[in-house]
């Protein structure tokens, strides 16, 4: 009886501690932490798909993070998805669990395995311009000089 | 059952192995042989058995459910057979700065980021047409940016690709079946890599899920509420970007013209909404916004110059 309440107490604290943290996992390929919730904002160090984040707070869009060095910034919600923890999501239903699920089998799934599997059947289709188009990129100082020149976005009032 | 002959306390230890079970379980790739398991050990009955598997198949099951990363490979293949089908003007100063100004308009989308990042690429055709695959690629025919007059516009015609891009209208257009058929095979593997003949089948319905997208984006359209969404979103990015949305509805207008004129229904006539209708609903979304924008000159010389090169 007493090893039962002992396991009972151990999983309602395991319950807690999973309940309290938000964790935050990065989805896309890479993305920047920012001092402030802003794209121009410089950046203070880059984060890759899969890096978990602790989040701390959230302001128009944006989440204040803390990484597992303990440095703190900002990124963008469409970088990010939720984790929520197992216990959680059983009680918040399919929906919640299908977004675990969708970290889970993230790496498994339509994936660089199946591209190669697809291309290997299909040698006459070309995917030279698709990855040159990847390469075409401009920097955000260059994107921020065309907002900035064009009279857009934050400068919009600016003569 | 037997329950009622059994100590409490045994029914609660019985409970507890179970929604533990449950949660390890419902997540796991080996969910079926777990609950197997389970049964012939006699830690649960066949009734709970079911329950498990039953759980843990509703896990995936929609375009919803595809994650971010396999948004960006199936957009891969998508841009691949559209890059089949059409020639690339391959102009580096056009081609710059559409990409500069896809960019800065992603910006202010709903879906700044996105996996790896928004791409545009210019199609060597007179055919009048953009088109966008998930994942972030999208493509502007010469015939298309012939008929923008100024950078406001052309904004609008990318933030409304963009919108398509960040509500997955693409994706939506994957047979249901197919996709609760690939997460079946994916949830059944435990490998990373799959075996080879799992590999050939989820290969086959990789080809499938192409297909579907494809003969959308080239052939039927998205349906009215999903272009309707898209002008939306636009509207709303070209205000956020403070671009004027007074453009998009100055192309509308020259697309119904050009609709009078020509008597081809390939590409953006034969998988758009009437330009009348369009032209009518953002007329009422744009009046309702209220703020008027006048464009610098700093952005009409700046495309003027650039626009020289496609005409």
């Amino acid at each position: 009886m007493k090893k039962l309440f002992f396991l009972l107490g151990l999983i309602g604290l395991t319950v807690l501690s999973l309940s309290k943290t938000d964790i935050l996992i990065v989805k896309v390929q890479s993305t920047a932490l920012r001092p402030e919730p802003n794209f121009f904002s410089a950046v203070k160090l880059m984060l890759k798909a899969g890096d978990q984040l602790e989040k701390l707070a959230s302001r128009e869009g944006w989440f204040q993070v803390r990484i597992s060095s303990g440095t703190v910034g900002w990124v963008h919600s469409s970088a990010v998805q939720p984790r929520p923890s197992q216990l959680m999501a059983l009680a918040q239903g399919p929906k919640t669990q299908a977004t675990m699920s969708e970290v889970a089998l993230a790496s498994k799934g339509f994936n660089r395995q199946v591209e190669a599997s697809y291309r290997q059947k299909h040698p006459e289709i070309d995917y030279s311009w698709v990855d040159r188009m990847l390469g075409f990129k401009a920097s955000l100082e260059a994107v921020e000089t065309f907002l900035r020149e064009g009279q857009l976005g934050e400068w919009k009032e600016a003569k | 059952m037997e329950g009622g002959q059994m100590r409490p306390c045994y029914q609660l230890f019985k409970a507890l192995c179970l929604t533990v079970s449950i949660l390890f379980l419902v997540n796991c790739a080996v969910t079926q042989k777990g609950a197997e398991i389970l049964e012939k050990t006699g830690k649960i009955t066949s009734e709970d058995k079911e329950l498990i598997t039953k759980t843990s198949e509703a896990v995936r099951s929609s375009f919803r459910d595809l994650s971010e990363e396999e948004e960006y490979y199936i957009g891969r293949s998508v841009a691949a057979l559209i890059l089949s089908k059409y020639k690339v003007w391959d102009n580096s100063k056009a081609t710059n700065y559409v990409n500069l100004l896809t960019q800065a308009v992603a910006l202010f989308s709903e879906r700044p980021e996105i996996y790896a990042g928004y791409h545009t690429l210019i199609l060597d055709t007179d055919e009048i047409n953009a088109l966008a695959a998930p994942g972030g690629f999208i493509f502007l025919t010469r015939g298309l940016l012939r008929l923008c007059s100024d950078e406001d516009t052309l904004a609008g015609i990318i933030a409304h690709e963009i919108g398509h891009i960040s509500a997955r209208h693409g994706l939506q257009a994957i047979k249901k079946s197919r996709l609760i058929e690939a997460f079946k095979l994916l949830a059944s593997e435990t490998a990373e890599r799959l075996a080879p003949e799992r590999l050939a089948q989820l290969t086959n319905l990789f080809e499938g899920t192409l297909d579907d997208i494809v003969g959308q984006l080239i052939e039927r359209g998205y349906d009215r509420r999903s272009e309707y969404e898209a002008d939306s979103l636009s509207l709303a990015t070209l205000q956020r970007a403070a671009y004027s949305p007074q453009g998009m509805l100055h192309f509308l207008e020259v697309l119904a013209q050009t609709k009078t004129k020509t008597t081809s229904l390939k590409g953006w006539f034969s998988t758009h909404p009437e330009p009348k209708d369009r032209h009518e609903r953002l007329k009422a979304e744009v009046h309702l916004a209220k703020e008027q924008v006048i464009i610098p000159k700093v952005r009409s010389s700046r495309f003027q110059k650039v626009a020289s090169t496609w005409q």
